[in-house]
């Protein structure tokens, strides 16, 4: 840090208190002015705007929209062990904890759809396995001759 | 802090809040202006950043007395800050159009202090006051509020702390990388 007698920094605090005290006449004046103004000005109450609530609203709202769609919406509630009526002020039996229902981004999905591809993949691994050691016209009856090639809707007939 | 004088006679009903409000704002007031002034290096925009800080700091007014200093300080280290990156925008966008910031250019104080006659000594004082100010908008802004807040206005390294919104140890660090910059920048002081 700054040693007491390190003479720049004292320099500066010098220039400093100088050249505060010697503010010139119109630059005085301007200050005196513009006091007189700031203090003429009725101070800003510090509160709230009015729409902060119904911005709080409309949030909350657009969070529900979009966990709406995700969850499969609200499900009904189990009957609580005392019945629909229960006594009053009696505890409601709590949902089993569901899964997070935070809003993936569009990374997360794509990783999520692959790794669901994967494991589908790995499930019939067995068919694919046979799939590809069949030859591409098997199956195909040998008295039909085979169709020319042509173009993805030729010679089809509906 | 310097007392100068209350800008009107208040009445003699005047709350002794807005008496005291008065005579703090016109204590503090031309150390502010010289510390907008150090920052921007305008003289007008100095003065502008000052009234909206005093504007701003009436807000505060219920606050305790004994935390008025820190909190003005706080409110024009604030105001300073927007308008520094108000200049920077409109410097952008003039220099996009090929225009020169004339408020830049012919700050009016520049040439006050360099057309006004004087004894060498007020010369020499100018003259090292440019260059202080300078040397301080080179800084980085963290450093520059540290040093001005700190050092030049005087307030403790707590009241900086708070004027800053960060930690006193990172006080510490900006300062003294500001002294170090000014020390390399300001070597013919010496």
């Amino acid at each position: 840090m700054s040693t007491p007698d390190d003479p720049i920094l004292h320099r500066a605090r010098a220039l400093f208190e100088a050249q505060a005290e010697a503010v010139d006449g119109p630059t005085a004046t301007a200050l005196r002015a513009r006091r007189r103004d700031a203090l003429a000005t009725r101070p800003r109450r510090r509160h709230s705007p009015w729409w902060w609530p119904a911005s709080g609203m409309a949030t909350a709202a657009l969070a529900v929209v979009l966990w709406l769609p995700r969850t499969g919406g609200p499900t009904a509630d189990p009957a609580p062990p005392g019945g629909a009526n229960g006594p009053v002020g009696s505890t409601p039996a709590l949902p089993p904890p569901a899964e997070p229902t935070v809003a993936l981004p569009l990374e997360a999905e794509a990783a999520r759809f692959a790794d669901t591809a994967l494991v589908e993949l790995e499930d019939d691994a067995e068919f694919y396995a046979w799939l590809a050691t069949v030859p591409d016209d098997a199956g195909r009856p040998t008295d039909t001759p085979a169709l020319p090639d042509t173009g993805p809707n030729e010679g089809l007939t509906l | 802090m310097d007392g100068h004088g209350p800008a009107r006679p208040l009445s003699p009903n005047a709350a002794p809040t807005e008496m005291a409000l008065d005579g703090f704002l016109a204590s503090v007031e031309r150390r502010a202006f010289r510390m907008a002034e150090l920052a921007l290096g305008h003289r007008e925009d100095a003065l502008d950043a000052v009234q909206d800080a005093m504007i701003a700091f009436l807000g505060y007014r219920e606050r305790p007395q004994s935390e008025w200093p820190a909190l003005f300080f706080s409110v024009l280290r604030s105001r300073i800050t927007d308008r520094h990156r108000r200049n920077t925008v409109r410097r952008r966008v003039l220099a996009v159009f090929g225009v020169r910031d004339e408020e830049e250019a012919e700050d009016p104080m520049a040439q006050l202090a360099d057309s006004a006659p004087g004894p060498a000594e007020a010369d020499e004082r100018e003259r090292a006051w440019k260059a202080l100010g300078l040397a301080l908008r080179a800084l980085p802004r963290r450093q520059r509020e540290a040093f001005l807040l700190r050092e030049l206005q005087g307030l403790s390294g707590g009241e900086t702390a708070a004027a800053m919104g960060c930690s006193e140890g990172s006080v510490k660090t900006h300062l003294f990388r500001a002294q170090a910059a000014l020390r390399a920048q300001l070597d013919d002081w010496r």
